[in-house]
C-alpha cells in the first residue's frame, strides 16, 4: 500500500511539473492577431479599441494632418489599430522635454537617438522598453530572420547589458549614398592633357596645379569647411578611415592602421595641414574656405569652372551641363598609406524607433515594428502600397509601380500631374507615415519593388544605367565603379557605449578638444600659426587630455572587435 | 509794429561764430552717419528681399535691388500656413496684451500705495521672480499638469513682465499725486473707484507704452510655441516662417534619392538658393505689421518711454 501511495505521489509530482512546463509557453494578449500577413494586427470585433499614442518627428514639409496621409489610414482601416499621431518638427527640444518630464508616448518615430542617449534613457533611466523578451519567433519572425541573414545585426543593436531598445534600419552596404564621394572634372582633365584619373595624392596635387594654370576662372578644389569639405578625401588618402564630416576637423576618433586615433593628435596630421596650407596659399582652395556656405559654393559652380568637388557632382549644381563633366575620383593612396580604401557607413542604424517602457501594448508594438522591417512595411511607410498589393491598398489611392525603365512611378502623380511638383512633395503630403530611415529594411528592396511590379529582377547598377540623365543615378554609377571594391566601414558609425561617469568625462574632454583642434587647424591652414609649431600643438592637446579621451574609445573599440 | 517785432527778434539772435558753424557741421555729419548706420541694414533687408538670390549671395546688392524679383515673397505668401500663422499671432497678441495689462496695471497701482500692508514683501517677491524662473522642464511640467500643452493658452497665460509692472508702479507713485486720491476718498470713493475713475484715465500713456512693449514681444516670440505647441493649426507666424525657411534651406538634404526625379534635384537646389533671399523677405513680412502700427502709437511711446525712469 505504501508503495502504491509513493508511486501515486510521484506521478502527481510529474504531472504538476508537466503542467508548469506547459504554462511556461508564451501567451499573448487576447486582441493580438498573429497571422502571417500581419494584418489585421488587432482582431476584428475586439471589444476595446486599441489606441496607441505615437509621436513622429518629421521635416517641416510633411503635411500638417498626418491622419490624412495613406499610412495612418492604413493602420486604422486594415491593421485595426488607432494611432493618435502627434507630429513635431523640433526634434531636440521635444526629446529633451519628453524624457526630462517622463512624458513619453507609446511610440516615438524619427527620434534619431545616439547610442549614448539610448544607453542613458534605456539602461539608466529605464524609460525605453527592452524588446528582447518579446523577440519570439511568433511575435517577431521577420527580425529573427534578419538576425540570421545579417551576422552583425544582433550585436550592433544590442547594448552591453544585453538589452535591445530599438528596431533597426538596414540599408545596402554598397549604396553610394553612404560613401565619401569626391568628383573630378574629366573634361578639364582632357584640357590639361591628362587622360587617366589620379590614383595617388601626389598625382591629384599635380593635377590641381595644372587646373590652376588654366586661368582665374578656375577653382581647382571647390569646397568649404562646413560644406563639401575635401578634407575627408585627403585624410582617407593618408590612412584615416573617415567619412564623417566632423572628422574633417580632426577632432573625432577614427581608425588608422587598425588603431584608434584622433587625427589631430597623430603625427601624420601634419602632412594634411601642410598640404591644405599649400592649397590655401597658392589659391587651390578659396580664400574664404572657412566661411563659405553651400549657397556661395552653388554660386561658384555657376560662375566659375570647378576642377575637383568634395561631394557628389550634382550636390551644388543639378544642371546636366555641369555635372555631366564630372566622374567620381578614385580612392587615393599616398606615401603615408599604400592601402586604398573608401570609408562608408555601416548598413545598420538604429535609434529612430523607441517604445516606452510604460506602454500597455508592448507585444503589439513589437509585432508592428517587426512588420515595419519587412519590405512591405518599409515601402508602405514611405512610398505606400504597390498598386497590385490588394492587401494594403486603400480605396481612393493609386499606389506605385515600377515601369519598364525600372523607375518607380506613382499612379496619383500620373493622374494629376499638376497637383504636385515632384515625388517627394507627393509622398510627404499624401502618403508617408514618417521620415524614411527611422526603421525599415531597405537593403535589397529593388528585388521587392521589381517583383511586385511583375518585372524580371535587374541589379541596381543596371537600373541606374537605364536613366543616365538622372543626376542621382549618374553619380551612383560612377561612384559604384570607383569605390565599391574598396569599401571599409567607418569607425564613427560603431556604437560606443560608456557608463554614465565615462560619458560625462568624454563630453567634458570633447568640448575642450574640439574647440582647440578646430581653431588651431584653421590657423595652421591659413598660415596664422606656423607649421613649425605642430609639435607644440601636440603637447597642448596632451595637456588637454587627448590621451585619456582616445583611451576610452580605444578600449571600447577593442571590445567591439572582440564581439 | 511788425518792424519793431522784427528788429527785436534780430536783437535776440546770437550771431554764430565760425567755430560754431564747424561744430554744428561736425555734429550733423556724425548724426547723419549714425543714422545711415542704423537705417542701412533695414534698407538692405528690403532691397535684398526683392533682388535675385544669386546677386544677393555674390554681394552685388548694395544700394539698389539687382535683377528685381518677387520670387521669395511669392514662395512665402503662397504657403497657406502663413495666413494661419498671421491669424494665430494676431489673436494671441491681442489676448495677451489684454491679459498682460489686466494683470500689470492693477498690480502696479496696488504696489504703488505707500500704506499697503506687506508692500516690501510683495516687491521682493516680484523682484525675485523677475530674475529667477523655474526653467524649461519645470515650466513644461506645470503646463502639462494644467492641461495647457498644445493649446493657445500656453502662449497667452505665461508669466507677465515684472519690469513693466515696476515701470507702471513708478508712474503711479510719481505722476498721480496722493492728494487726488485723498480728495476722492473724502467724497466717498473706494479703492476701486479711485482706480477706475482716477488712475486709469490718467494712465493713457503708460498703458500705451506697456501695450506696445508687450505686443512687440508677443508678436516676435516663437520659443514657447516651439516647446508647447504640436498642432500646426495653432502655430504662430514666427514658427511658420521658421519652418518655411528651414524647409527651403534644407530642401536638397531632404531629398530621398531612391525616389528622386531629375526635376526634384533642380527644384530642391533652386529652393535652397531661394532661401537666401527668403531670409530677408521673411524679416520684412514678420515685421511689417508692427512697423505699420508704430506711427499710431509713436506719440504715446515718446511721451511714455521715460516714464518710470524719473523719480520725483
Amino acid at each position: 500500500m505504501s508503495k502504491k501511495l509513493v508511486a501515486l505521489l510521484m506521478a502527481a509530482i510529474m504531472l504538476c511539473s508537466f503542467a508548469s512546463f506547459a504554462s511556461a509557453e508564451a501567451t499573448y494578449p487576447e486582441y493580438l492577431n498573429l497571422v502571417d500577413t500581419y494584418y489585421p494586427m488587432v482582431k476584428e470585433g475586439y471589444e476595446d479599441k486599441v489606441e496607441i499614442d505615437v509621436t513622429i518627428i518629421v521635416g517641416t514639409d510633411f503635411s500638417a494632418d498626418p491622419s490624412q496621409r495613406y499610412f495612418w489610414q492604413l493602420m486604422e482601416k486594415v491593421f485595426n489599430i488607432h494611432f493618435n499621431v502627434t507630429q513635431v518638427t523640433n526634434k531636440e527640444e521635444y526629446i529633451t522635454l519628453t524624457f526630462a518630464a517622463d512624458d513619453l508616448p507609446d511610440l516615438i518615430l524619427g527620434a534619431g537617438l545616439t547610442p549614448a542617449q539610448i544607453y542613458e534613457y534605456g539602461v539608466i533611466e529605464e524609460q525605453l522598453l527592452d524588446v528582447t523578451p518579446y523577440l519570439t519567433p511568433e511575435l517577431a519572425p521577420q527580425l529573427n530572420k534578419l538576425f540570421e541573414q545579417y551576422a552583425d545585426l544582433r550585436s550592433t543593436i544590442t547594448l552591453p547589458n544585453g538589452a535591445i531598445y530599438c528596431f533597426p534600419n538596414i540599408r545596402d552596404y554598397d549604396n553610394p549614398e553612404n560613401y565619401t564621394v569626391t568628383s573630378i572634372n574629366v573634361k578639364m582633365m582632357e584640357e590639361v592633357g591628362v587622360t587617366e584619373k589620379p590614383k595617388t595624392l601626389d598625382e591629384l596635387v599635380d593635377l590641381l596645379y595644372k587646373f590652376k594654370a588654366l586661368g582665374d576662372d578656375v577653382i581647382p578644389l571647390c569646397g568649404a569647411w562646413e560644406n563639401c569639405n575635401p578634407s575627408a578625401m585627403i585624410l582617407n588618402a593618408l590612412g584615416f578611415e573617415t567619412k564623417d564630416h566632423t572628422v574633417q576637423t580632426g577632432s573625432k576618433v577614427t581608425v588608422r592602421n587598425g588603431e584608434v586615433v584622433l587625427p589631430a593628435a597623430d603625427p601624420v596630421y601634419k602632412d594634411y595641414l601642410e598640404l591644405m596650407n599649400k592649397f590655401y596659399t597658392d589659391g587651390i582652395i578659396d580664400k574664404d574656405f572657412f566661411t563659405n556656405d553651400s549657397i556661395v559654393l552653388q554660386a561658384q559652380t555657376a560662375e566659375k569652372r570647378i576642377g575637383v568637388l568634395g561631394q557628389r557632382c550634382y550636390a551644388l549644381n543639378s544642371n546636366p551641363d555641369f555635372y555631366l563633366d564630372f566622374e567620381s575620383l578614385p580612392v587615393l593612396t599616398s606615401a603615408q598609406n599604400s592601402d586604398p580604401f573608401c570609408a562608408t557607413s555601416s548598413s545598420i542604424s538604429f535609434g529612430g524607433c523607441l517604445i516606452s517602457s510604460k506602454t500597455q501594448y508592448p507585444e503589439l508594438l513589437v509585432r508592428w515594428c517587426d512588420w515595419m522591417v519587412t519590405y512591405e512595411g518599409t515601402n508602405a511607410a514611405w512610398v505606400g502600397a504597390n498598386k497590385y498589393n490588394e492587401g494594403i491598398m486603400l480605396e481612393g489611392w493609386g499606389g506605385w509601380y515600377m515601369n519598364e525603365n525600372y523607375s518607380r512611378c506613382d499612379v496619383d502623380r500620373e493622374t494629376y500631374p499638376e497637383k504636385w511638383t515632384g515625388a517627394v512633395q507627393y509622398l510627404r503630403e499624401q502618403v508617408a507615415g514618417f521620415n524614411m530611415g527611422s526603421l525599415g529594411l531597405v537593403a535589397g528592396e529593388d528585388w521587392y519593388r521589381q517583383t511586385m511590379s511583375g518585372l524580371p529582377y535587374v541589379d541596381k547598377t543596371e537600373t541606374w544605367a537605364k536613366d543616365p540623365m538622372n543626376a542621382g543615378f549618374y553619380y551612383r554609377t560612377s561612384a559604384y565603379e570607383e569605390y565599391t571594391p574598396y569599401l571599409r566601414t567607418d569607425i564613427s558609425t560603431i556604437s560606443f557605449f560608456f557608463d554614465e561617469d565615462t560619458t560625462d568625462r568624454i563630453i567634458e574632454l570633447e568640448a575642450v578638444l574640439k574647440d582647440k583642434i578646430e581653431n588651431e587647424t584653421a590657423k595652421f591652414i591659413t598660415g596664422a600659426r606656423p607649421l613649425s609649431e605642430f609639435d607644440a600643438f601636440q603637447e597642448e592637446l596632451k595637456k588637454l587630455g587627448v590621451e585619456e579621451y582616445v583611451g576610452y574609445y580605444a578600449e571600447s573599440y577593442a571590445a567591439t572587435q572582440g564581439k | 509794429m511788425a518792424e519793431h517785432a522784427m528788429l527785436s527778434k534780430k536783437k535776440n539772435i546770437v550771431k554764430e561764430s565760425s567755430s560754431d558753424r564747424v561744430f554744428s557741421f561736425v555734429v550733423h555729419a556724425f548724426l547723419v552717419l549714425v543714422m545711415l548706420v542704423m537705417i542701412y541694414p533695414l534698407y538692405f533687408v528690403v532691397i535684398a528681399s526683392v533682388s535675385d538670390p544669386f546677386d544677393v549671395v555674390n554681394g552685388r546688392v548694395f544700394l539698389w535691388p539687382v535683377n528685381f524679383s518677387l520670387d521669395s515673397y511669392k514662395h512665402v505668401i503662397d504657403s497657406s500656413s502663413i495666413w494661419v500663422g498671421y491669424k494665430n499671432t494676431i489673436i494671441n497678441t491681442v489676448i495677451y496684451v489684454t491679459y498682460s495689462l489686466c494683470i500689470t496695471i492693477p498690480a502696479a497701482y496696488v504696489v504703488a500705495k505707500p500704506n499697503l500692508p506687506g508692500r516690501r514683501l510683495l516687491n521682493l517677491f516680484f523682484l525675485i521672480t523677475m530674475f529667477f524662473g523655474g526653467g524649461m522642464v519645470p515650466t513644461y511640467l506645470m503646463y502639462k499638469e494644467f492641461g495647457l500643452l498644445n493649446t493657445r493658452w500656453s502662449l497667452i497665460l505665461t508669466a507677465t513682465s515684472c519690469y513693466n509692472m515696476i515701470v507702471a508702479r513708478t508712474y503711479f507713485s510719481t505722476s498721480i499725486p496722493e492728494s487726488l486720491y485723498e480728495a476722492a476718498e473724502i467724497d466717498g470713493a473706494n479703492e476701486f473707484t479711485c482706480f477706475f475713475r482716477i488712475a486709469l484715465p490718467l494712465s493713457g500713456s503708460i498703458i500705451a507704452v506697456i501695450a506696445l512693449f508687450v505686443a512687440s514681444g508677443s508678436w516676435n516670440s516663437y520659443y514657447n510655441a516651439l516647446l508647447y505647441i504640436r498642432d500646426q493649426s495653432l502655430y504662430p507666424l514666427q514658427l511658420v516662417l521658421r519652418d518655411i525657411l528651414i524647409n527651403a534651406a534644407n530642401a536638397f538634404q531632404n531629398i530621398e534619392t531612391s525616389s528622386a526625379d531629375q526635376d526634384v534635384y533642380e527644384q530642391a537646389l533652386r529652393l535652397t538658393y531661394l532661401a537666401e533671399s527668403m531670409k530677408y523677405s521673411i524679416i520684412f513680412i514678420a515685421s511689417f505689421p508692427m512697423l505699420a502700427l508704430y506711427p499710431f502709437v509713436q506719440k504715446y511711446f515718446v511721451k511714455g518711454v521715460m516714464i518710470g525712469a524719473v523719480k520725483g
